[in-house]
């Protein structure tokens, strides 16, 4: 037992040697993915001129009713929240799509509305910027389907009654001024959309905003990446010391708790770290809904605290993914690899419920999924003592996996 | 065959031949494959970032039944549950198991009239849980399948009010005038910037970010080999080496790494279905191959030892898969993005001006790269 307690203890020294060096990694990790996870969420402080994403239009509107519509939609109650169209020339339209200020832009060629008014075969030209097929343009791409459906139909019914105008034998100006009062009842009409539905909103309930989901899914991955930064405390050159440890009848299962302790331990410092330095930031401060009820620099440490066996499951999964390889490089890469395939399954990038029906079935089960679902019931207050069973089989399964492994390695090597 | 070119494609073998052995590589290689086909897999499964329950209170209303219908065709967002009861409905979103539910009122051809005449009607009830901008996008598409029906109610409406005969206030005869584009009702196609090509219409965000995260695992290989050659040089394997040739033999050791990964990649987006066209990708991966190269061997020599090098590398990747388009545009940090050689690879597959700026820092970093290994180890034993 007390060759238990000087390994242990030596660790531990180990580790409080290399926590500088590690802290400082791990707050440069936080500092990033906390920006990129703000930017993304889009800064609560941020204008609703910067939430809009911007589409150019392009082209001669000159005597179309396209231009009444396309006002109309530039003045949406709703997609003013978050589309703008804007005309602009093509010049203009293509060097901001090249710096991404705009999402698209639609391209009216020269004949359109003549096409339109003749049945013809013209087409307006969406654009796409020059970003890959991320989520935003996906979106993009549906709502300019439906922009298509609204101007199709708008453009079947205006000049549609233009012709029948005509074999009314109407004056030229009186079928023109219908024309124009048809086209503002259908602007009128859009504007007043959002009154053809009866809306309820239900709330939350026991469920996660879409924010307070993103939040729990940026602890999991600080997670998955502190342990990634750990590899030089974990990672050994050789077995030696643990031959001979293993030969003073220090059993295994003994080595393994005395060198995941420290490792863990590494986890409990940052979570304090970080929650404390949370709070003193934000302590004072109206925090956002999709936080739970906390006060002050102690109310942030609390949260840290429940949230620690969330980092237990990802901390014994980590250690066992380090006894499975050997050298610093292999390690390395399967730690990285499997952060990678884990977020995405789990849920950590896109949310769990958007994801095919195979990943769906699988992710309550992967290390990430526990974790995860274990810091969302922190998040909504809705604890269990189940959530906190199923935490403690994940380690106890994973730190006996990494002692048989470390056994084999043991007896298998030739002395 | 001059000498130094036998002797340049002798350590390109040999080079290659090492990092094949490695089983640790060999595992992202075979990685590779496996990861495009499970997800080409997974997402033909149904899949969507707003799950909705869909009823009818009039299932015999054909109007509804053709709305339903529309709505269930998959579509890049939406999940899309059909419940027997309103109650059922309501019941999924308050307990999250729907994001919104989407209840059809009964007799939609005749709200639809009252909404022309000026009316106060609504067409469906809706409850939802929080009113997000993937639920207000599933929303308007609803608009787009309920706007037909409110477009020609209100044309008719209008019509009728025209001094015409009644031959012509025949319902058919109105339906002829307003069908002006005949069975090709597609207004808008779709193209990129600087490119004759098409735009896909049917990629998914599952899918979406493959190329992305393929090009992340591309940058893995080349840290990976970076820290190999960091761990043998410190080892002394190369020691009988001037640091010129040495230099060179870094960037051929990652550059062997990445184009064997390079193959590997371009194969998966092949067979993925996401690959554009083979001289536009084949351009685009050999000047991300060149300039993965001379990123990696430049973090390789300033991070010299392989315990800094294998603590950077996930730091790196995440940037690198944070900044780059790869889940999401993040239209901010353009310096720091830049430097990036991911973000100029997949913003360079649809502009090729992208193609340009991942040359020069191809050129840029393999440059400075050498001349700072070369620099630093230069106080090594020359022949």
């Amino acid at each position: 037992m007390s060759n238990f307690f000087k390994y242990l203890r030596a660790q531990t020294k180990r580790t409080i040697k290399l926590y500088p060096a590690i802290l400082a990694f791990t707050l440069v990790l936080v500092i990033g993915v906390s920006i990129i996870l703000s930017v993304m969420l889009g800064s609560r402080s941020e204008s609703e001129e910067n939430k809009r994403i911007r589409v150019g239009i392009v082209g001669d509107l000159d005597n179309s009713y396209l231009d009444i519509g396309i006002s109309a939609l530039k003045s949406m109650d709703t997609s003013r929240f978050y589309i703008e169209f804007e005309q602009m020339s093509e010049e203009q339209a293509k060097a901001e799509l090249k710096t991404g200020k705009l999402m698209g832009y639609v391209h009216i060629p020269a004949g359109f509305v003549d096409s339109v008014a003749n049945g013809g075969s013209l087409k307006l030209k969406y654009i796409i910027g020059n970003s890959p097929a991320v989520l935003s343009s996906l979106l993009m791409q549906e709502i300019i389907d439906v922009i298509g459906s609204i101007i199709v139909e708008s453009q079947c019914a205006v000049y549609g009654y233009i012709d029948l105008a005509e074999i009314a034998e109407l004056e030229y100006k009186t079928r023109v001024e219908l024309a124009n009062n048809l086209s503002v009842e259908y602007i009128g009409h859009i504007l007043k959309r959002e009154q053809w539905y009866d809306i309820h909103t239900l709330g939350i309930g026991k469920g996660l905003t879409f924010e307070g989901y993103y939040v729990c899914a940026f602890f999991i991955l600080l997670f998955l990446l502190w342990g990634t930064v750990c590899v030089n405390l974990i990672t050994k050159r050789d077995l030696s010391l643990q031959r001979l440890l293993f030969s003073k009848k220090n059993v295994v299962f003994g080595q393994i708790t005395a060198e995941y302790a420290p490792f863990f331990g590494v986890f409990i410092a940052n979570i304090i770290i970080l929650f404390a330095a949370a709070g003193l930031l934000l302590g004072g401060k109206e925090l956002p809904a999709f936080l739970p009820d906390i006060a002050g620099v102690f109310g942030f440490i609390k949260l840290g605290i429940m949230l620690i066996p969330a980092a237990a499951v990802i901390s014994a999964m980590q250690f066992m993914l380090y006894e499975l390889t050997s050298g610093v490089v292999s390690a390395v890469l399967l730690q990285i690899l499997s952060l990678v395939a884990l977020s995405y399954a789990s849920g950590l990038l896109y949310p769990i419920y958007s994801l095919p029906q195979t990943l769906q079935a699988i992710s309550p089960y992967l290390p990430t999924g526990v974790a995860f679902s274990y810091a969302s019931r922190v998040m909504t207050g809705d604890m269990n003592a189940e959530a906190l069973i199923n935490a403690a089989v994940y380690v106890a399964l994973f730190l006996s996996v990494a002692a048989v492994v470390r056994s084999i390695k043991i007896r298998g090597s030739r002395i | 065959m001059s000498k130094t070119f036998k002797r340049l494609l002798f350590w390109y073998y040999a080079l290659n031949k090492r990092l094949i052995k490695k089983v640790s590589f060999l595992i992202i290689l075979l990685l590779i494959p496996l990861f495009t086909i499970f997800m080409a897999n997974t997402a033909k499964e149904e899949s969507g970032f707003v799950r909705i329950a869909l009823v009818s209170e009039d299932p015999a209303d054909p109007i509804a039944a053709d709305i339903i219908a529309k709505v269930k065709e998959t579509t890049k967002i939406t999940v899309v549950t059909e419940c027997k009861t309103e109650r059922e409905a309501k019941i999924m979103v308050e307990r999250g198991e729907a994001d919104t539910a989407w209840v059809l009122l009964p007799d939609l051809e005749s709200r639809a009239e009252k909404i022309a005449a000026g009316e106060k009607e609504h067409l469906i009830r809706v409850y939802l849980s929080e009113d997000n901008t993937f639920v207000r996008a599933a929303r308007e598409k609803l608009l787009g399948m309920l706007f037909p029906i409110v477009s020609y109610e209100i044309y008719e409406d209008a019509a009728l009010k025209l001094p015409l005969g009644d031959e012509y206030k025949t319902p058919e005869f109105l339906a002829d005038a307003y069908d002006i584009f005949g069975e090709d009702t597609t207004l808008i196609e779709y193209g990129y910037l600087d490119s004759n090509q098409e735009a896909p219409k049917n990629s998914d965000f599952i899918t979406a970010p493959l190329r992305g995260l393929l090009g992340a695992v591309m940058l893995l290989c080349g840290l990976a080999a970076a820290l190999y050659f960091n761990s043998d040089d410190h080892e002394g394997i190369f020691s009988n080496l001037t640091s010129l040739k040495r230099g060179a033999i870094y960037l051929f050791n990652n550059l062997a790494a990445l184009t064997i990964s390079g193959t590997f990649v371009s194969i998966a987006l092949m067979l993925s279905g996401n690959y554009t066209s083979f001289p536009r990708e084949s351009l685009m991966m050999l000047l991300y191959i060149l300039c993965c190269t001379g990123f990696c061997t430049l973090l390789g020599t300033l991070l010299n030892t392989p315990a800094k090098l294998s603590v950077a590398l996930p730091i790196v990747l995440i940037l690198s898969i944070a900044l780059s388009p790869v889940f999401f545009n993040v239209r901010k940090f353009h310096l720091i993005q830049s430097f990036f050689p991911l973000y100029h690879y997949l913003y360079g597959i649809n502009n090729l001006q992208f193609a340009l700026s991942l040359g020069l820092w191809a050129i840029g970093y393999i440059a400075v790269a050498y001349m700072i290994y070369t620099y630093k180890n230069r106080g090594y034993i020359k022949r």
